[in-house]
């Protein structure tokens, strides 16, 4: 069994909400932190999945745990920290600077040291004694620094790392939406910037690895989205995240799900006594885990049913969700995606196996689909397979000896099938 | 600062914001649930320590500023005590164009609504302005930060979707960073719709927000509410009105304004006027001082939104995206774009189209929006627009009683300028009360009928026609009758009802098209050319008065199209070629059309030698596949134009490859029947071609195929009297013998092809007696034909 991390031991009220929530309210994911952090040991990790699945807040949790000091007695060696920065709206390479030159502050403070290469070098390039980089009144998003980032860049991370060596331990620098802010640039002309940067954080990670710092790369688009279209347009052969391991985030256990259930409940739902237990089964079920919808549901249930948890006003609110277009509009993100990150051959043909599986009961074999679905070439359909498998949208297994695709989520199955399909 | 506070004047002059707190409090009827709602959410802020995420969605008018005013001053003890600090922006939050702008604004919502701190706020926002531009982000962030400390921070926003917009997606990704980055900040924020911003997947605030949907107010709601303003205004006569005789205008007034807060406050004064004074002089008024207020609802949209907007209002009656298209001049492309624009805005409503399920009507949402409209457009005369009202307001016993009361002061007047005044009442009444007895019955026993149908219960459906059959006009009865029978294809039946409803009828539903079709299907039936004529001049009626769907210029194509065939008419192929083009311009997803054009096509383009027509079709074939498509249609008809076209021009043939694969992809009946309509081809490359594919499934479905595979070699051997070489007899030899351990009856084929060669190629006419009698008959008669003029062969 895994061991409770932190501060969840009982319930307490909560609002269903879908944003941003306290780091200490965040619920579950114990497993996966746990996890995580043993991957962590030896390597970086990529943390991606579809939008709304609660990236940001498993790698919130996870620098909270770290820095608060309550993690479990196995990490007490690697002495984990972890910085948070996200990288969402940045324009420039100029403004990812400051925004980790803005996080040295916290540096400052755990290592009790001052970061004398970074300030030095900055020094160099501006004649002010009185430079306050962890500070709020100085910004390196000027054009005249823009010949000098790189270096800034990697005068902060080496800076970091020596601090970082010479305290021990681990040191994680999340990047959240890193990917989105790539993609981003590529959308707006700057790629080369978008290539310089990838390359550099590849040349930077493996030597700063070595001395305890470890990255992790999280976004709602996979990096490797954006890798294969850097790759197919401009001919990029960069392996930025070679060695860097893949971590694919779970729907909830289904004792998270009745723990986030029972402190919605706290909140002012209501449900009979006897029928609370097949309601929370209902509810993980329907949900499929997944904390968002669990939310979803929660949140229905207060506007349209008054707060009555039952089977039945589960049932009709789980229907809104598939059916009423003022709610079903968080599953447009599953077509979304494919016309904004795929081509439009590419779309057509994940379009058609996505059709195809909504319509079958369980999972069907690779050689069934290539005779049901009007994809030309087999190596085509293959490659739309593992398109969709590695963007979340299918899941595969294996049956006697052939692989079987289906749908990650039936919730995702069921809206395709009555909205798309 | 604190809001000068005011009373009910200020809530009858759309002032909310400004008014006394205890008077939104009183007037919050039908409102009182969200505030709870909403209320608790903030509850959960202060007391569980919860963010809360809220974006609560409704039209203008709907009571979305005076949710947020009534929540406001209900966190005021939090507020005092420190638990809580609101960032409270004002309506109308013009000019947001950066997280920086966003940030400002929290900045100064603070300084405005916290007199004790707006000094020392006051002099960060002048560091502010005196630190450099690069670095005002950074600086006004810790400000906030630096201000809120351990504070959860509420920010209050209206018309949250316009902020995002002028904000664009860079921005909003900084403000979201800003809101992960800091722990405790929630935002309950107002919005007209949901707009990309909020259900894009590419948007940082995709499914960020809670949303909460206001509903309009019940009839009881309004009811409640117009007599709590009566209340307010200290007028008991109008509340006394209003609980006994005046019920039945609260409820026109409430049908009217759609349950929407601030019109009910409009109408509260047209209930506050004299009831015998003129009307039409008050109503005009009414509107008059509405006109301000919608026209913010039109300033600011794009000038082809605008133009729709305008067309539909003055309409007045649900209309086709085919007809907007061709009355706004907007390219049908760009109409659905904006169309679903305005759907979103909600500023129109999408209809689904009652006799024709594919299509869509479009309507204006408010009422009250397009007699505003409408009043732009009338500057004297009987507005159409007061009719309606007068129709809406008053039952016709009210209505009648008026006019008498009308005719009686018309008696007594002796002034000139009066009595014309009464006349142009009474004539309002007159049409008003016409108006009443308009034909919407029908319409509805057609929603009970095509209920029925939809649940495959047409028996019933005939019964509760007849049922009905008393309150229908004959045409109406006929139309419905038309609809069943159409439900199952029984076009002789609807082509017996057509002639007897009237023509004014058939025009003004547009419905010639219909007669049109089921002529066209009796026609291609019967292979009849005279319905084929009648069917032609129903399609011509039907585009005098209006009829432009794309399943209409289909139909009609295809009629032109067959009379073409009959008279080898090339001018009527390229008619109907055009027409088959608008079709799919109109609907370019109907796959079917473009089966119909690519046949059009092919057959043309054998007429006139015109290669282009040819390459032409095969892409279109090549579209068709690509959409919904009778699929047995699709691969019989771009087989037969490979087949047929095949000898005439040298092209290649790639896309055999592609129709090969889509033939693979069909189930065995589907195949079979293709097979049967293949066997009438006589191209031996094409049968080539899907040998393998027939062997494989004679394989497997011998008894039905045994006849089409012996059919196709008697058709391939008949049609090829000069064209067969001794490669082809023997490929075609080959195939048969190949097949005769599945098909022993394929002998007789084999010595046919033998015969063949012997009397054909090599002109040995003795060779027909190697046959039995009956196989020389056959031969001579059905292979070799008795066309063949024998000195042809030499």
């Amino acid at each position: 069994m895994v061991e409770r991390l932190g501060f969840m031991d009982k319930p307490f009220p909560l609002l269903p909400t879908l944003g941003k929530i306290p780091v200490e309210q965040i619920i579950g994911r114990d497993a996966e932190i746990i996890k995580l952090l043993r991957l962590l040991r030896s390597q970086s990790v990529s943390v991606e999945e579809m939008r709304r699945m609660g990236k940001t807040l498993l790698v919130q949790k996870l620098a909270h745990l770290c820095n608060t000091k309550t993690l479990p007695k196995e990490f007490e060696q690697e002495d984990f920290r972890a910085q948070y920065f996200s990288f969402q709206g940045k324009q420039n390479f100029g403004e990812v600077i400051d925004t980790l030159i803005n996080g040295l502050k916290d540096f400052k403070a755990w290592y009790k040291i001052e970061f004398s290469r970074t300030y030095q070098f900055i020094r160099s390039l501006v004649s002010t004694p009185e430079i306050d980089v962890g500070g709020a009144k100085f910004s390196l998003n000027l054009p005249e620094y823009k010949k000098s980032w790189k270096e800034i860049f990697n005068a902060t991370l080496e800076d970091i790392a020596s601090a970082q060596q010479k305290a021990g331990g681990k040191l994680i620098l999340i990047f959240d939406e890193l990917p989105i802010m790539l993609w981003e640039w590529y959308k707006e002309g700057k790629h080369e910037e978008a290539i310089e940067f990838l390359d550099m954080l590849r040349e930077r990670r493996q030597a700063l690895e070595t001395k305890g710092i470890r990255f992790i790369y999280c976004g709602s688009i996979g990096i490797k989205v954006v890798l294969n279209t850097f790759r197919n347009t401009f001919k990029y052969t960069g392996e930025p995240t070679n060695e860097m391991e893949e971590f694919d985030l779970k729907p909830f256990s289904e004792k998270e799900a009745n723990f986030l259930c029972e402190c919605f409940f706290l909140s002012g739902f209501k449900a009979g006594a006897r029928e609370k237990s097949t309601c929370l089964k209902q509810i993980y079920q329907l949900s499929n885990g997944l904390p968002f919808y669990i939310a979803l549901l929660f949140n229905l249930i207060q506007t349209e049913f008054d707060y009555k948890v039952t089977a039945k006003n589960l049932k009709a609110a789980y229907h809104l969700v598939l059916n009423d277009p003022k709610h079903h509009k968080v599953f447009k993100q599953l077509i979304d995606r494919l016309e904004i990150y795929y081509s439009p051959q590419q779309k057509i043909e994940m379009v058609k196996v996505l059709n195809f599986l909504s319509g079958q009961d369980g999972p069907i074999s690779e050689e069934s689909v290539h005779h049901q679905v009007d994809i030309e070439s087999r190596e085509s359909l293959n490659e739309t397979l593992y398109i969709l498998l590695s963007d979340h949208y299918l899941k595969r297994g294996i049956d006697g000896g052939k692989r079987m695709y289906s749908f990650k989520y039936q919730i995702f199955k069921e809206w395709w099938q009555i909205n798309r399909a | 600062m604190v809001a000068d506070q005011q009373g009910i004047g200020t809530v009858l002059s759309f002032g909310t914001k400004s008014v006394d707190p205890k008077i939104l409090e009183q007037l919050l009827i039908g409102r009182d649930k969200n505030v709870e709602h909403l209320f608790k959410s903030i509850e959960g802020i202060v007391k569980h320590g919860n963010n809360q995420q809220t974006l609560v969605i409704g039209q203008r008018g709907m009571g979305k500023t005076h949710l947020l005013r009534v929540l406001y001053d209900r966190s005021q003890p939090f507020i005092k005590k420190s638990q809580l600090i609101v960032a409270y922006f004002s309506e109308d939050e013009y000019g947001i164009a950066s997280y920086f702008d966003f940030l400002t604004r929290v900045l100064n919502a603070f300084i405005r609504w916290n007199e004790n701190d707006a000094e020392l706020l006051q002099a960060k926002l002048q560091e502010l302005q005196d630190t450099a531009n690069a670095a005002q982000t950074g600086f006004i962030e810790k400000v906030i930060r630096d201000y809120i400390a351990d504070r959860p921070l509420l920010i209050l926003a209206e018309n949250f979707g316009d902020v995002l917009e002028s904000m664009g997606r860079q921005e909003q990704g900084r403000l979201r960073t800003w809101l992960y980055e800091n722990s405790r900040i929630s935002i309950m924020a107002t919005s007209q719709s949901i707009s990309a911003d909020f259900e894009s997947e590419d948007r940082p605030f995709y499914g960020f927000f809670q949303l909460y949907y206001l509903k309009p107010l019940s009839f009881e709601d309004s009811e409640r509410f117009l007599i709590r303003l009566a209340q307010l205004d200290d007028r008991s006569d109008i509340v006394e009105h209003l609980r006994h005789k005046g019920r039945a205008q609260v409820k026109a007034i409430h049908e009217l304004v759609k349950g929407n807060h601030r019109l009910l406050v409009t109408f509260y004064e047209f209930l506050k006027s004299d009831l015998l004074a003129r009307l039409s002089n008050h109503f005009i008024k009414t509107i008059n001082d509405l006109k301000p207020y919608y026209e913010t609802y039109i300033r600011y949209l794009p000038p082809q939104q605008q133009k729709i907007l305008r067309y539909i209002a003055l309409a007045r009656k649900p209309q086709q995206g085919t007809v907007i298209a061709k009355n706004c001049f907007i390219d049908q492309k760009s109409l659905s774009k904006q169309l679903s624009e305005l759907a979103r805005k909600r500023l129109i409503e999408v209809i689904p189209d009652q006799l024709d399920k594919r299509n869509k009507l479009y309507d204006i949402n408010e009422p009250l929006l397009r007699i505003s409209i409408e009043i732009g457009e009338h500057k004297e005369g009987i507005t159409a627009l007061f009719v309606d009202f007068l129709a809406l307001y008053y039952d016709r016993e009210e209505l009648e009683d008026k006019k008498l009361k009308y005719l009686d002061l018309l008696k007594k007047c002796r002034d000139s300028l009066e009595k014309r005044n009464f006349r142009y009442e009474i004539e309002a009444i007159d049409r008003a009360l016409s108006l009443k007895k308009s034909d919407v019955e029908w319409v509805h026993i057609f929603s009970q009928v095509r209920a029925l149908v939809m649940q495959s219960q047409m028996d019933k459906a005939y019964e509760l026609l007849e049922a009905k059959r008393q309150g229908l006009s004959d045409d109406t009865y006929g139309f419905l009758l038309i609809y069943l029978h159409g439900q199952k294809r029984e076009f002789d039946k609807i082509a017996k009802i057509f002639p007897n409803i009237s023509a004014e009828f058939l025009h003004r539903l547009r419905i010639y098209g219909m007669w049109g079709y089921a002529l066209l299907e009796l026609a291609i039936e019967r292979d009849n050319k005279k319905l084929l004529r009648e069917s032609l001049d129903k399609f011509e009626k039907a585009a005098k008065s209006g009829a432009d769907d794309a399943f209409f210029y289909s139909n009609w194509g295809i009629a032109l199209c067959r009379k073409a065939t009959y008279q080898r008419n090339e001018s009527l192929y390229r008619a109907g070629i055009e027409k088959l083009k608008t079709a799919i311009s109109l609907d370019d997803q109907d796959g079917d059309s473009y089966i119909e054009l690519a046949t059009a096509q092919i057959y043309c383009s054998m007429l006139t030698s015109d290669r282009q027509l040819a390459i032409d079709a095969f892409e279109n074939f090549q579209l068709a596949a690509t959409r919904e498509v009778d699929e047995v249609e699709l691969v019989f008809r771009w087989g037969w134009a490979i087949s047929f076209t095949y000898s005439i021009y040298n092209r290649d043939m790639s896309d055999i490859k592609i129709l090969k694969q889509r033939f693979g992809k069909l189930p065995a009946d589907k195949r079979i029947t293709v097979w049967e309509g293949y066997a009438t081809f006589s191209n031996l490359y094409f049968f080539k071609e899907f040998f393998p594919l027939l062997r494989a499934d004679i394989t497997r479905h011998r008894d039905r195929l045994k006849p089409v595979i012996m059919e196709w070699v008697n058709n391939i051997l008949s049609n090829n009297l000069h064209g067969l070489n001794k490669e082809g007899l023997a490929n075609l030899r080959e195939a048969v013998v190949h097949t005769m351990s599945d098909v022993p009856e394929l002998e007789i084929s084999r010595l046919y092809i033998d015969a063949f060669e012997q009397y054909v190629t090599n002109k040995n006419k003795n060779a027909v007696y190697e046959l039995t009698k009956e196989q020389r008959l056959f031969f001579l008669e059905h292979i070799i034909g008795e066309k063949m003029e024998p000195e042809s062969l030499g």
